[in-house]
């Protein structure tokens, strides 16, 4: 698709899914369409690290939780509107992320994943055992006070937004000279030192991007459910959802996570109502497995192979 | 320090090392096929909880021994394991990123297999124990638990067993030798497939043991797996890979540490001690606090 057309296709998508809520649906499409935004955030910014560089970070949901206790706290506490909060969430992620990812990113691959894992236990254990914060008990926040319909619509377009925004800063930075740095390490990390990239300093700047999202996602989330506790907040199923629908809709290429989460919330959400959530769980790492095996290119990678086999018959 | 903290403190160390030895069980298969193989199995806990669930099952259901269930898991987990290596890693093992690929699947299988083992056995909270696993042993005033001494000594034998295999074995001495060289390896008309099963499947096997000696000292449900994962992953990266004998050291003294810290700060901040280990170490010296050291 050409650079003008392209623009003005994307415009027109999302001016349309501006108005959906003005189309007065029933509320459950409001509140489905707002968690496919919530996990197209997610997704990609998982991918700005994972897609990018193969780093994969397995504790993304630690920056989510983050958010949700410091928007939970902020409004418990000072009456602060996460909406204002939400970003301050963020920097904390950020802050985490660069004491994680300092000493971890440093090596290779595996090293950073299990150290992500463990972060994403450990915050589960902290906030468990932090009476401050509720403990086990979680926090319990007012609503938004609006009416029922509004306040989803609120949420709906807050999260259609952030969705926006990352999507946008994962497209930007494909583009860019440091996405291509990014790429170069995934191909061949000491062929690029070699060629001169900074590479430590360019997977933590990746890190931090996308650590930085799921801080404001997560924050806005403590919100629209007004209440949040240890099991959900840092729930790791939600980092392994993220792998998942990055790598299923095509890991490192912007568009990947979009069509990614859309395949697998869809399909979550319509099997909740079919089977019990742990098979549900057993499902998707079975789906992650076949994607990794035959369609390690994810949908995307699958779609532009087929096209560029048409256009070079 | 007066007598009776003094006691204390012995009691808290020798229960550490015993605790330690679940750890080193469990690092062991995880350090042997990283080191072999070159590649993190992150669902090696899961399968050693796996293991601690059947053994449960033929304990509970069978009315077995908890010693004599090691007898199906042991082959079970090693067909597991073999089965892991011809079917998910020999398939993809000549993609050009087929490290990371790999990591994914076992990734995906980890999350398989934990969520299989709840919907089997549900994700209460559970323990292997037989009649005699209660019992109390008094060896020179220390109170030791028959279960946790049972639990040490499985872990210290399959410790001992891989590094008399890799060590003392034709067998085990190809394994080393396509470990540090594939291709040499094949020149020398070393099967590397047939070997690579072997060793995936020992290193499996091992944690049949692993889950067995887990379950005899602590309590397990399905999620716990990403606990142990973790902490054997610290123990490999401190003990060094490819050292049986270093990382069962490391494996003991994470026991130690955790143990100690126990008895003088709240109970949950022990969570903290493998992981404050693990970041220190990779930060300082990411080979190994004890590679050089050990044989």
């Amino acid at each position: 698709m050409s650079g003008r057309a392209g623009r003005a296709a994307a415009a027109l998508g999302l001016g349309l899914l501006v108005v959906f809520p003005f189309l007065r649906p029933q509320i459950y499409f409001i509140r489905l369409l707002a968690g496919l935004y919530m996990q197209v955030a997610l997704a990609e910014s998982w991918n700005l690290l994972g897609g990018y560089t193969g780093y994969l970070s397995l504790g993304q949901v630690t920056f989510f939780g983050i958010g949700a206790y410091t928007s939970a706290v902020c409004l418990s506490v000072y009456g602060i509107s996460p909406f204002l909060t939400a970003p301050l969430g963020g920097i904390l992620s950020v802050l985490l992320a660069v004491g994680i990812g300092y000493p971890s990113l440093r090596l290779r691959g595996p090293y950073f994943s299990v150290t992500t894992l463990s972060v994403a236990f450990l915050a589960q254990v902290a906030a468990f055992n932090t009476t401050q914060v509720g403990g086990g008990y979680g926090i319990q926040l007012p609503s938004l006070p609006l009416p029922i319909w509004q306040t989803e619509a609120v949420f709906y377009w807050v999260f259609l937004g952030l969705a926006a925004a990352v999507v946008w800063c994962a497209r930007t930075m494909e583009r860019s000279r440091f996405g291509l740095a990014l790429l170069a390490i995934r191909n061949d990390e000491e062929a690029s030192e070699v060629f001169g990239v900074d590479v430590v300093r360019a997977k933590l700047k990746a890190f931090v991007l996308s650590a930085f999202f799921p801080g404001v996602v997560g924050g806005v989330f403590a919100y629209q459910i007004s209440y949040i506790d240890p099991r959900s907040s840092f729930d790791i199923g939600l980092s392994i959802d993220m792998l998942l629908m990055a790598m299923f809709g095509g890991a490192g290429k912007w568009a990947g996570p979009i069509v990614g989460a859309g395949v697998v919330y869809l399909l979550s959400q319509t099997l909740a109502f079919v089977i019990p959530s742990e098979l549900n769980r057993v499902v998707f790492g079975g789906i992650l497995v076949l994607v990794v095996y035959a369609m390690p290119q994810g949908i995307m990678g699958f779609v532009e192979g087929l096209w560029a086999r048409r256009a070079g018959r | 320090m007066s007598v009776l903290s003094l006691s204390l403190l012995v009691q808290a160390v020798v229960s550490g090392i015993l605790f330690g030895g679940v750890y080193a069980a469990i690092a062991l298969g995880l350090g042997l096929v990283w080191g072999v193989m070159r590649i993190l199995n992150i669902g090696h806990a899961a399968l050693a909880i796996l293991g601690a669930y059947l053994s449960l099952t033929l304990v509970q259901r069978a009315g077995m021994d908890p010693l004599l269930s090691l007898l199906v898991t042991i082959p079970a987990l090693y067909l597991v394991g073999m089965g892991l290596q011809q079917f998910v890693v020999h398939p993809i093992r000549g993609r050009k990123e087929a490290e990371l690929h790999t990591f994914l699947i076992l990734y995906g299988i980890m999350v398989v297999v934990e969520n299989l083992s709840v919907f089997i056995w549900s994700a209460d909270v559970r323990l292997i124990s037989a009649p005699y696993t209660s019992r109390n042993l008094n060896v020179l005033g220390l109170i030791l638990p028959v279960g946790r001494v049972l639990s040490f000594l499985m872990a210290a034998a399959a410790v001992a067993a891989v590094y008399l295999f890799l060590k003392g074995t034709k067998l085990g001495r190809a394994v080393r030798a396509i470990a540090s060289d594939r291709e040499a390896a094949t020149l020398m008309g070393i099967s590397v497939n047939r070997l690579s099963r072997v060793a995936f499947g020992l290193g499996t096997a091992t944690a049949a043991v692993a889950g067995l000696a887990l379950g005899l000292v602590s309590s397990f449900f399905p999620g716990i797996q990403i606990v142990w994962v973790s902490k054997a992953f610290l123990v490999v990266v401190l003990g060094g890979v490819d050292n049986t004998l270093g990382l069962f050291l490391a494996a003991l003294l994470l026991g130690v540490a955790e143990n100690v810290i126990g008895i003088v700060g709240p109970a949950f901040v022990v969570d903290f001690v493998a992981y404050v280990l693990l970041i220190g170490t990779l930060m300082v010296r990411p080979q190994g606090l004890l590679r050089k050291a050990a044989a």
